[in-house]
């Protein structure tokens, strides 16, 4: 009889309290769902503001990429991590990526036979606090990626590249630009760095991995030349040249133009009523064949053009040119304070010396230098180049501004490459000789007058030789100056068919 | 033997036929859990009801940031132009004189549009242009495409537009120089390049009545990629 009662107060026991039980298991239930539902609406608003953040990070750093680019192009030699370098052998980024052709067009450097990997191009990625860059040049290179927790965008830079086609196109094929000078520049930007191979979030090709932000900025660059305009004679002087020649000695400014494309003209000037040309103070040396008076070319039109300014306050941006400036807006393209502060431009400070300039310039292939007040020279300055050593050293004329009234030549001095005198204040620029020969191959340009004098006792060997140099000039024009963007060119869409 | 068994086959057979509850634990089991319940669903309702207001903000918001983000991204690319070459002097060409962008050209409140610009797109004819529409009765953004009839950006049936303005800030302007002066004598035809930002202001409340309450605004200010250089209309002189 025990186990029947047993069994039924135990049942009993079981049941008291159920209601409360499915109520609460109920309440459970509809507090889950409710749990659930803020939850998916969180995980959605958590999906959102990822992809937000995503896109907008890696849209970012592909505009970062551009601004890299635009640096480094306008930089001086760079290692293959992309850091300022003086090691033997570095080149800059336009060295490394870029060829210019004799003609201006702009190509990308030929690469090793079927390498067609994009890890070959420049590529960064941020690791937290800067940018860890690789710049290689032959064989694939990644970044040093970034440890750590955090996010880590990363860009690649293709210059002067077409823009490839999913999925077969090469990046590697050939494109030539609409125009000299133009360069297109595309940039990929990815939420993170691609470690494998088989990831093609910055190759600018599809979509980037599933989770991953990709942006694609494609611009078109433009060298703007440290030397739009070169002169057509070997020296050029708004007012006049004037060589000091006391009575009964030799002619002391030798100037010659062989270039049958400039005319062959030697000596260019305006001339104003006060400033006559004596071209018996010359010794010119022309195109063989024509006479050497023939090779002045005094009065002329345009420079006199460009000595009339425009008139005191009739300017709604800013002041009138004088007449200096426009011959240096001629000359270069651009107003003197612009041109100043372009970004491929290097300044040697006062007291600089052709070792300073020599150094700049080898630092800084293709770039110009500002010498901030007078010059005095004790070494030759630009390199000619020399095709017989191996391998040839390729020419590296200098683009020089002296924005100063003096000039001195040391004993021997010769200097390869474009010089422009501003005369400083007094519109008078005077370039002091020594009591050995000097020569400027290249061409000479003053914004005033230009005066030689001589800082020992003038003996006959005692002469300046300007010698017009046609391809050192069109080499400045062409690979010289600073890259801008073209006005009109971005874009953040795919065109391939648009240069 | 058949009473012993008796017991022991109930639970199985006749589970509902125990002794059962008594009525006032029934009561009593009912109250606490009625009491539970209404405690439960004051709660949840409250919960409920927040988490709605939560949800039209953060829609409110995201279609807001959504509508300026299309719009920035939109007019930051306003005069992209294909051919922009053209737009510059080259050596190559040294007698052509350099075209003025057919592109070029932010319009701001033109009666219309709030703001009207265009670009040159893949497969598309000149003049291609875009604009952006708002009228307070509405309160919807609308987008326009070329000469179709515009199309709404915002959800008139989530959000109400209350404001919507598009301020250009000029961060600086400056002029190129040129080697020859105007027919004139001045220098004043020189083209200029000008740095342009332009702030996107948009302001909205959920639909509904009540909700205006919970009225955003979203501001975004981008720069004008394309649309600095300015010819008179020549390039230079």
């Amino acid at each position: 009889m025990k186990r029947p009662v047993l069994i039924t107060t135990s049942g009993a026991h079981l049941q008291r309290g159920a209601a409360s039980l499915i109520v609460v298991l109920l309440l459970f239930l509809v507090l889950s769902l409710t749990a659930a539902y803020t939850s998916r609406n969180l995980v959605f608003e958590q999906k959102t503001s990822a992809n937000q953040a995503r896109s907008t990070a890696a849209f970012e750093a592909a505009e970062a990429g551009v601004e890299w680019a635009l640096t480094q192009l306008n930089g001086g030699r760079v290692s293959d991590v992309c850091m300022e370098s003086t090691a033997v052998g570095a080149f800059s980024f336009q060295e490394r990526y870029l060829a210019i052709a004799a003609n201006a067009n702009i190509s990308q450097t030929l690469r090793a036979p079927g390498n067609l990997s994009p890890r070959v191009w420049p590529t960064c990625v941020f690791n937290g606090t800067s940018w860890n860059c690789a710049c290689p040049v032959a064989a694939a290179v990644d970044p040093i990626l970034p440890v750590g927790t955090g996010s880590f965008p990363a860009f690649r830079v293709w210059p002067a590249v077409k823009e490839p086609l999913a999925p077969t196109d090469s990046p590697w094929t050939v494109v030539l630009p609409p125009r000299p000078g133009l360069m297109s520049l595309t940039v990929a930007g990815c939420t993170r760095l691609p470690t494998a191979v088989t990831e093609t979030c910055l190759d600018y090709l599809s979509r980037g991995e599933i989770g991953e932000g990709l942006a694609g900025v494609r611009v078109r660059l433009a060298l703007r030349s440290g030397l739009a305009t070169p002169p057509a004679a070997a020296i050029t002087a708004r007012i006049n040249v004037e060589p000091f020649a006391p009575p009964g000695s030799d002619p002391k400014l030798y100037v010659v133009n062989t270039d049958a494309r400039s005319k062959g003209f030697t000596v260019n000037t305006a001339n104003p009523i006060g400033y006559p040309l004596d071209v018996s103070r010359f010794v010119a040396q022309t195109i063989p064949g024509t006479p050497a008076e023939f090779s002045f070319a005094p009065n002329d039109d345009k420079l006199r053009k460009i000595s009339v300014v425009a008139p005191s306050g009739s300017s709604t941006y800013g002041p009138e040119l004088t007449a200096g400036e426009r011959l240096f807006v001629m000359t270069f393209g651009m107003k003197r304070p612009t041109y100043f502060e372009q970004p491929g431009l290097r300044r040697c400070p006062p007291g600089c010396t052709a070792a300073a300039i020599n150094t700049l310039l080898a630092d800084n292939p293709n770039r110009i230098i500002w010498v901030q007040g007078d010059l005095t020279l004790d070494a030759d300055i630009g390199n000619p180049g020399d095709p017989s050593t191996v391998p040839p050293t390729p020419p590296a004329p200098v683009l020089l501004i002296v924005d100063g009234g003096m000039l001195t030549m040391g004993a021997d001095v010769d200097i390869y490459g474009f010089v422009y005198l501003t005369g400083g204040a007094t519109d008078t620029a005077t370039i002091a000789l020594p009591d050995t020969p000097t020569s400027i191959t290249g061409a000479l340009v003053a914004e005033g007058r230009l005066v030689t004098t001589y800082t020992g006792v003038p003996a006959n060997a005692s002469k300046l030789t300007v010698t017009y140099d046609a391809a050192a000039l069109d080499l400045m024009r062409t690979t010289y100056g600073s890259w801008v963007r073209l006005p009109g060119s971005w874009r953040d869409f795919k065109d391939p068919a648009a240069p | 033997m058949t009473q012993t068994l008796r017991p022991v086959m109930r639970p199985v057979m006749r589970p509902a036929c125990t002794r059962g509850l008594s009525l006032v634990e029934l009561m009593v089991g009912i109250t606490i859990g009625l009491i539970v319940v209404a405690g439960a669903t004051l709660l949840a309702a409250s919960q409920l009801s927040e988490n709605r207001r939560l949800l039209l903000e953060t829609q409110v918001q995201q279609d807001l940031r959504a509508a300026a983000d299309i719009i920035a991204r939109e007019v930051r690319r306003g005069g992209y132009n294909a051919t922009a070459h053209l737009n510059i002097w080259s050596p190559d060409e040294p007698t052509t004189q350099p075209s003025s962008n057919p592109y070029k050209g932010l319009v701001l409140n033109n009666g219309i549009e709030k703001v009207a610009y265009r670009y040159e797109r893949p497969g598309t004819i000149f003049p291609y242009s875009f604009g952006y529409q708002w009228s307070a009765s509405t309160g919807v953004i609308r987008q326009r495409i070329n000469a179709a009839t515009p199309q709404d950006l915002t959800d008139r049936g989530a959000v109400v537009i209350t404001n919507f303005d598009v301020q250009p800030v000029v961060v600086g302007t400056q002029q190129l120089a040129c080697p020859t002066l105007c027919a004139n004598g001045t220098q004043n035809c020189w083209p200029t390049v000008t740095l342009t930002d332009v702030v996107i202001t948009i302001q909205g409340h959920p639909t509904g009545a009540g909700n205006q309450a919970l009225s955003r605004t979203v501001t975004s200010r981008v720069r004008l990629r394309n649309d600095g250089l300015a010819f008179t209309p020549q390039a230079c002189p």
